[in-house]
């Protein structure tokens, strides 16, 4: 079964290769899409595959702090759904910044390349955070399966498993958080973090239940915890009626009528049923997102049906891939679990490492935080304690390593690591050429950051996304985000005058960004007599 | 939503919280008994609360988390670890939800995130509960909920 699947991927993967392809060179043309709808469907198999990320590492982690005891049975198969999960999830936010290539941009370095990451933006925050999670998650495997060997890495594990615990939450809640930060009201609300988070647990464990029933394995504290997470949901559901009148029957349908069916005993006891089930969760998951992200009706292009076949095929292949490869080397090391351990870090060890992550983290924010005064302090925290956690996750890892392997082949692997590791951020560091050869419409940012330049290319670069290129207003992307621009006549212009003009620029006025600090005053006023020039070829 | 109601609600929340870990049930019915009483949270603030303002999207999440905590001081085994845990819970709530009402320029209220961090920290001194500890914990739990 296991081989099956394994090679059911690597087939789906050969559409999900294409679709990628179309995606890429197309661009957001090749998916459907609305003025209205901004992301379309790779956000929505975005929010499903790191939903289904999080039960790998909850059901796992989470209960081995609880000291639930059926965790062991399920742990090692969680924790790989986890990574395959993560790695699928990633590739969609990567399609959606067009220029993959350019992805580095947004690591949050310091302010050397005058681009400075957007704190305020959950992109950052997206990134850091699935960032660290994927590395804490292949630190807690490899833990693991060392720990199969070495009972003394059983307090590696633990201490791993207590810093995955707040960061799986947090992965999910910033992905909430990226629908709190647009202005289209059906995306918001105070209460979806938790409703996310939830979500991203029922989905998870939907997919357990499939993944243990390949192995023909059967853990029935899982389908209980399946259902009393579908009335946990079915309760959001009716709270989202509530607060803003929108109910989906197909989502209640699959995702809680269906489910209540595993009260029958005689349902239950079929494996035929239970997989029907998680089958049944999982499309009730993936339709919640997809009328929650697009509300309304829309044809539907080859590529979204592609995403399927992508986000399928390189799971399976990932999964059962690693699979195989794992039980190649310990045929049981599914169905074995370590043994008992009672040891523990030393208070000394324990605090050393926290109190560095602390000060790692609090040091990152005091080196850049002057740079840009401009972003609260709340949205910084988002970004710090990833950054707390690796730090600790790494600290702990490293240790617990270097305690059971031979010392040359810890010192010769980790050199080699620190070397390719040290090149990449090197790389990334110094950045590629910005200049991406288009004339007329992009700057490179080294011409924009010199003080005289053209007012027509800076135009270009900073305002026209809005503005658009002769002042005519960007309908497209104005639409549904920004109330509609004014019409910039020479009369409404001549009404305020270039002096107010200037620092509605600089200073910024309701739904206008301000500028200041990102063009200069002189230049502001440039810009403005520019929009005059504009206003009056209209005329 | 009038500091009357606000008193009500955190009595109707702490209603259940002496009877939810009483009986041993199973999982499912754990989670049943737990969306019920949310749901109740629910519909209390549809019919008492002004919808508009944008503070009630999370409040029946906070009467939950405010039950869950006062729930934690009726257990026997790991109850400060309970208490670390459902305070966490309470925190989450408020902060991100606060976090995505700053978005829209709603204003924050720091001050009940920053007691609920120190009574995270706090729990923990506490190992040992008497009683009057455990009556203590609930006043500052009571006090954090009328206040803010
Ligand atoms: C993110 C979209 C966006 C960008 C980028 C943007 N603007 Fe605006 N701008 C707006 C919106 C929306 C308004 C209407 C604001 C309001 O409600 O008063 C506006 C208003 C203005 C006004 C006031 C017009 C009036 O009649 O009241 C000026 C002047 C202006 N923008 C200049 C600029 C300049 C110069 C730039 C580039 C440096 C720029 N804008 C970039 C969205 C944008």
């Amino acid at each position: 079964m296991v081989k099956k699947l394994f090679i059911v991927g690597l087939i789906l993967l050969i559409p999900g290769i294409w679709t990628l392809f179309q995606a890429l060179s197309i661009g957001p043309a090749s998916w459907a899409l609305d003025q209205s709808l901004f992301w379309g469907t790779p956000i929505v198999n975005f929010v499903f595959w790191i939903g289904l990320a999080h039960a790998g590492t909850f059901l796992s982690a989470i209960l081995l702090i609880l000291e639930v005891r059926f965790q062991k049975r399920i742990s090692l198969v969680a924790e790989l759904s986890t990574i395959a999960a993560i790695l699928v999830a990633s590739i969609f936010p990567l399609i959606h910044l067009g220029i993959v290539s350019r992805f580095y941009f947004l690591i949050p370095f310091f302010n050397e390349r005058n681009i400075f990451a957007n704190f305020s933006s959950p992109l950052i925050w997206d990134f850091v955070a699935i960032f660290v999670y994927l590395c804490i998650s292949i630190f807690y495997i490899v833990t693991h399966l060392l720990s199969l060997k070495h009972a003394s890495l059983l307090k590696t594990r633990k201490v791993l498993a207590w810093i995955l615990f707040p960061l799986v939450l947090w992965v999910h809640t910033i992905v909430s958080l990226d629908f709190a930060v647009t202005t289209n009201n059906l995306w918001q609300g105070a209460y979806f973090p938790i409703y996310f988070i939830l979500g991203a647990l029922f989905s998870g464990l939907a997919l357990v239940v499939f993944l243990l029933e390949v192995q023909k394995r059967r853990v029935r504290k899982i389908e209980e915890l399946l259902i009393a997470a579908s009335w946990l949901l079915f309760v959001f559901w009716i709270w989202e009626f509530f607060q803003k009148g929108v109910w989906h029957f197909e989502v209640v349908f699959f995702g809680f009528v269906i489910v209540q069916l595993l009260w029958i005993p005689v349902l239950r006891k079929q494996k035929a049923f239970r997989l029907f089930v998680s089958f049944s969760v999982l499309i009730s998951m993936w339709l919640e997102r997809y009328v929650l992200i697009i509300p309304l009706d829309i044809e539907w292009l080859p590529v979204d049906y592609g995403w399927f076949a992508l986000g399928i095929g390189l799971f399976l292949s990932v999964f059962f891939g690693l699979y195989l490869l794992i039980q190649k080397h310990n045929p049981l090391v599914f169905y074995v679990s370590a043994e008992e351990s009672n040891e523990k870090y030393s208070r000394k060890v324990l605090w050393g490492i926290l109190a560095g992550a602390v000060v790692f983290a609090l040091l990152y924010f005091a080196l850049n935080y002057p740079l840009d005064t401009s972003v609260p302090l709340m949205n910084w925290i988002p970004v710090l304690f990833p950054l707390f956690s690796l730090f600790a996750g790494l600290s702990f890892f490293a240790l617990g390593v270097y305690s059971v392997v031979p010392k040359k082949q810890f010192f010769l692997v980790s050199g080699l690591l620190v070397l390719i590791l040290g090149g990449a951020f090197g790389a990334f560091y110094a950045g590629g050429d910005t200049n991406l050869g288009v004339e007329s419409k992009i700057i490179s940012v080294e011409r924009v950051s010199k003080n005289n330049r053209p007012v027509k290319d800076l135009w270009a670069s900073r305002c026209a996304s809005c503005h658009g290129l002769k002042g005519e207003g960007n309908r497209k992307f104005i639409y549904e985000f920004y109330p509609e621009i004014q019409d910039l006549t020479l009369e409404r212009l001549n009404s305020q005058g270039e002096d107010s003009l200037t620092q509605v620029v600089l200073k910024g006025r309701a739904f206008m960004n301000p500028f200041e600090g990102r063009v200069s005053e002189p230049e502001a006023r440039a810009l403005i007599r520019y929009m005059y020039q504009l206003a009056e070829e209209k005329e | 939503m009038t500091p009357l109601i606000n008193a009500l609600a955190c009595l109707l929340a702490l209603l259940p919280a002496s009877f939810l870990w009483t009986s041993p049930r199973s999982i499912a019915r754990y989670g049943i008994s737990q969306a019920l009483i949310l749901l109740c949270f629910m519909l209390f603030t549809f019919f008492t609360g002004d919808m508009e303002d944008p503070m009630m999207e999370f409040y029946p999440l906070k009467m939950w988390a405010f039950c869950l905590c006062v729930s934690t001081l009726t257990l026997t085994k790991k109850r400060t670890f309970f208490m670390t845990l459902a305070q966490g819970l309470w925190f989450w709530i408020v902060f991100f939800g606060s976090l995505s009402l700053a978005y829209r320029g709603e204003p924050v209220n720091n001050l009940s995130m920053i007691l609920l961090f120190f009574g995270m920290i706090g729990v923990q001194f506490f190992k040992q509960n008497p009683k009057e500890i455990s009556l203590g914990i609930l006043i500052y739990w009571v006090g954090i909920w009328m206040l803010f």
